[in-house]
């Protein structure tokens, strides 16, 4: 089969991003990180696609005991969503020199 | 019980496990969690207000997950041999009745809305022993015009094409003799007497039998031709089936396919409608009504077995005769 080129669209890019800059975030804290960039009904979704991708991880944190609720889901970069905003960033400067600045 | 968890096990029994736990379970854990601190933080408009954002974007990520689910099915669906001539003869079929219908409600006098939209339904049910074998023939002709089918393709689409028999049936024996009176009486907004086409197969049958015991030949013989008409159209749709698989393992083309796969249907209409404006006295003999109402049924298999004749003579050819001719 032939192998995929990773793509990054924007909206995976600033999950990247501010995956990057906080290390790990829930999906309600990525909404409010974003400023209104990304909905707090489609974010999932994103998020569940750059799981498959491999651009990022997630694990179950379970709810502290006197809140109760099911456990919230943490998303955290991985190297490889690391190398593929890099490379991406690096592309993006040369193309398009507007970008970098 | 906490908010979202009879959403959640009603998304449990339709959606996966991946679902479940990438995109239902963030979403109600979200609606907890704000609901929670909401309740901490106090005032029931900030309560409300977490609650209904949460279950605001818990629909949201529904909608997407069935637009996904849709996606993927439809994709499914048309990859496979046998769904693909179904729903491209499914989409003809729409067409075809979209126009059956929409012609005769153009000549109708200016009606209003709610009126125009019943005359609309009940023009359906006399549209489907046409749209049934033509959806078939155009279904089958352009998804299968490149491909050659296999047996079991071609066992279930013949299957499909006798169930779609038993619908025609159903249409031609109640429903259209029902519809076609009910749009009678709306449009003349009285009761009016019913005619030919509106009675049912058995008093067809039996308006015949009597006409020619009082000597009414003709009439007579206008009632045995609609009543074996009515049967030859429920027949139609497996022998279009038929007729186009045996077009399609001519393999002669697209065009070819296109023009031998019409016209020949175009024809076999045009003869049943000239044969039941036929007005003679001969066709008061049921055996010769019979024959003539049945004729293009037994042309058009006729004709498919020569054409799947042809490709499986074609099929045993060896190699070495090839070379030799």
């Amino acid at each position: 089969m032939k192998p995929r080129v990773p793509t990054l669209p924007p909206k995976e890019r600033l999950i990247l991003e501010l995956l990057i800059r906080e290390r790990q975030l829930y999906g309600l804290q990525l909404v409010a990180a974003s400023g209104k960039r990304l909905k707090r009904g489609t974010v999932y979704v994103t998020l569940g696609r750059m799981e498959e991708k491999g651009y990022i991880v997630s694990r179950l944190q379970a709810a502290p005991p006197d809140a109760g609720g099911l456990p919230r889901r943490m998303y955290e970069a991985t190297a490889f969503g690391r190398r593929v905003l890099d490379v991406w960033t690096q592309v993006a400067e040369r193309l398009v020199p507007e970008f970098a600045r | 019980m906490r908010p979202g968890d009879r959403l959640r096990r009603l998304a449990g029994r339709l959606c996966s496990r991946p679902t479940m736990d990438r995109l239902i379970d963030p979403v109600i854990a979200d609606i907890q969690f704000e609901y929670e601190r909401a309740v901490r933080l106090g005032g029931t408009l900030r309560v409300q207000c977490a609650l209904w954002t949460g279950y605001l974007a818990f629909w949201k990520v529904a909608a997407l997950c069935l637009i996904a689910w849709m996606g993927r099915t439809a994709r499914a669906a048309t990859s496979s041999s046998v769904a693909r001539p179904v729903i491209y003869a499914g989409a003809a079929m729409c067409l075809l009745t979209g126009v059956l219908v929409a012609e005769p409600l153009q000549h109708l006098p200016r009606l209003d809305y709610g009126s125009r939209l019943w005359l609309a339904v009940l023009l359906l049910p006399q549209s489907l022993p046409l749209t049934l074998p033509f959806g078939f023939l155009v279904g089958i002709l352009s998804a299968l015009q490149s491909r050659t089918p296999g047996m079991r393709v071609r066992g279930a689409i013949v299957g499909i094409g006798l169930g779609a028999s038993l619908v025609s049936w159903l249409a031609v024996a109640w429903l259209i003799p029902a519809a076609n009176q009910a749009f009678r009486e709306t449009v003349a907004r009285r009761v009016v007497a019913r005619g030919m086409a509106e009675v049912s197969m058995g008093s067809l049958r039996q308006q015949a039998v009597e006409m020619r015991g009082q000597g009414r030949n003709v009439q007579a013989g206008e009632h045995f031709i609609a009543y074996h008409l009515r049967w030859a159209f429920v027949g139609t749709p497996p022998v279009f089936a038929i007729f186009a698989l045996g077009v399609v393992a001519l393999r002669v083309g697209r065009a070819a396919t296109a023009g031998i796969g019409l016209i020949g249907p175009v024809l076999y209409t045009t003869y049943l409608f000239e044969l039941s404006n036929a007005e003679v006295a001969i066709l008061s003999d049921e055996r010769i009504a019979l024959t003539l109402a049945w004729l293009p049924n037994v042309a058009m298999i006729l004709m498919s077995v020569a054409f799947l004749t042809a490709e499986r003579s074609e099929h045993d050819q060896q190699p070495s005769d090839l070379l030799i001719s």
